[in-house]
């Protein structure tokens, strides 16, 4: 099954996808790694709303220019590093989750009933960025460019496998637990 | 030449070696993936694969680097022994790095490590070698955070087993390092000497012919049926490289350093 979703992300919508499924994503779309779940969980003014919102794991390669900011790259970073926090994020109301690399099991009971986690492929800095229309906003970005939180206009941003279903099913460990018993053997 | 110009020199080469390992991936790494797209049995794994390659081929049409991690830059210096470098080679590779970080453009993500404030001292590595000739040959290695992060090293014990650390290495880090990965196994010396072999088989080309060794390591990662992205697939790895070195007989180091997809390397010589 293969659909284009519009933010906002409704869990009804969610709710129609399991893993193994392609999704693409028209909307906006809001990055965050490390040092941006650290803020959005303690900015009591955070100037934006997670509810219904899509998180996109990445830092992007952006420069400034005179008018505007114009961005190089934009691929997805490694999702595991923000397992401790995300449980916190999607208590906000996150309901889609991009990133590379999957997410813990911890994570992967939390989103069940909540949010769904896509992947897109790891590295592809340019294809992502061909997908983004526009920057709308930064927050953060005190935290300098690579950490801070970017607002994305995308369209069809995607190929997005959806690797985390909301039904508690993950295809990274389906694979690991295929692969530890082979390692057992 | 002029004290200013082997220095001008030098650090222009530096910046267009770091400009085409961002922009240009390696014909050895791009043919290894495209053979893998077609040998893949998986759709999905294929599809991945697929996508890698056409990202490949933008970022090298566009001249733009082609992940967002620009990474860390490794450079591997060999220095001819008749050569007469008169400047400093570290100052002059900072400089190039912070000339192509807006020339190309590179990501600024270097920071403190115990404050994680930013910083403005540029990131990079060097290994040096000393070889024959009136030639400077550098290699750059462009690094991603997500294989660094996977990369690791045991003491073990001298009868313990060296394939089943390797194996579980790889098997737990998944999808993180981006496969397909290039591993770099460094078995022996010290603690650090293994890191520093492991990393400098990375410096290889990936249509060398493998051993023996490396053959059946590169068959057992690959069965464990990790696949491109964690998500399933034949392709867990392009290329095993192992390098070993003497070691103590109470000890048994071995170090696994794991470079991503994205084996961004480039080359320039000059002569000094």
């Amino acid at each position: 099954m293969s659909s284009v979703l519009k933010t906002p992300i409704r869990l009804d919508d969610v709710r129609h996808f399991k893993v193994g499924d392609v999704v693409y994503i028209s909307g906006v779309i809001y990055t965050a790694r490390d040092k941006a779940h650290a803020k959005m969980l303690s900015d009591r003014q955070r100037p934006f709303s997670l509810r219904n919102a899509c998180i996109y794991h990445s830092g992007p390669l952006i420069v400034k220019e005179e008018h505007t900011y114009r961005i190089i790259a934009a691929g997805p970073t490694t999702s595991a590093r923000m397992n401790k926090q995300t449980p916190a994020i999607v208590k906000e109301g996150v309901t889609a989750i991009i990133g590379k690399g999957g997410m813990s099991s911890e994570v992967v009971r939390y989103l069940a009933g909540r949010c769904f986690y896509l992947a897109f492929p790891g590295g592809c800095g340019i294809l992502a960025k061909e997908r983004i229309e526009e920057v709308l906003d930064v927050y953060y970005a005190e935290l300098g460019f690579t950490e801070a939180v970017w607002k994305l206009q995308v369209r069809d941003f995607g190929p997005l496998l959806v690797a985390i279903d909301s039904y508690g099913e993950s295809i990274y460990e389906n694979i690991r637990a295929r692969s530890r018993a082979k390692l057992s053997q | 030449m002029t004290r200013t110009s082997a220095r001008e020199t030098f650090i222009s080469h530096a910046i267009d070696a770091l400009r085409e390992a961002e922009t240009q991936l390696p014909s050895d790494v791009r043919e290894a993936l495209a053979r893998a797209a077609t040998a893949e049995t998986s759709e999905r794994a294929k599809e991945l694969l697929c996508a890698i390659l056409e990202n490949i081929k933008l970022a090298a049409a566009a001249g733009l680097p082609m992940c967002q991690d620009t990474g860390i830059p490794i450079f591997s210096l060999e220095i001819g022994r008749e050569t007469s470098i008169d400047f400093n080679l570290k100052e002059a590779l900072a400089t190039a790095i912070q000339r192509a970080t807006n020339l190309i453009p590179l990501r600024e993500h270097a920071v403190d490590p115990i404050t994680r404030v930013s910083s403005d001292e540029p990131l990079f590595d060097t290994l040096y070698s000393i070889c024959d000739g009136d030639e400077l040959s550098v290699t750059v290695l462009v690094k991603g955070a997500g294989s660094e992060n996977a990369s690791a090293l045991a003491m073990l014990e001298p009868t313990q087993d060296v394939t089943s650390f390797v194996l579980n290495t790889v098997c737990e880090s998944g999808g993180k390092p981006c496969p397909p990965i290039i591993v770099g196994l460094g078995i022996g010396s010290t603690f650090d000497g293994s890191a520093r072999l492991a990393k400098k088989t990375l410096f290889r080309s990936l249509d060398e012919k493998e051993n023996a060794f490396e053959a059946q390591m590169l068959e057992q990662i690959n069965n464990l049926g990790i696949g491109p992205m964690g998500l399933g697939g034949r392709t867990t790895a392009l290329r095993v490289f192992v390098e070993k070195a003497p070691c103590h007989t109470a000890m048994l180091p071995v170090a696994v350093a794991i470079q991503c997809w994205a084996d961004r390397k480039a080359r320039f010589r000059i002569k000094l």
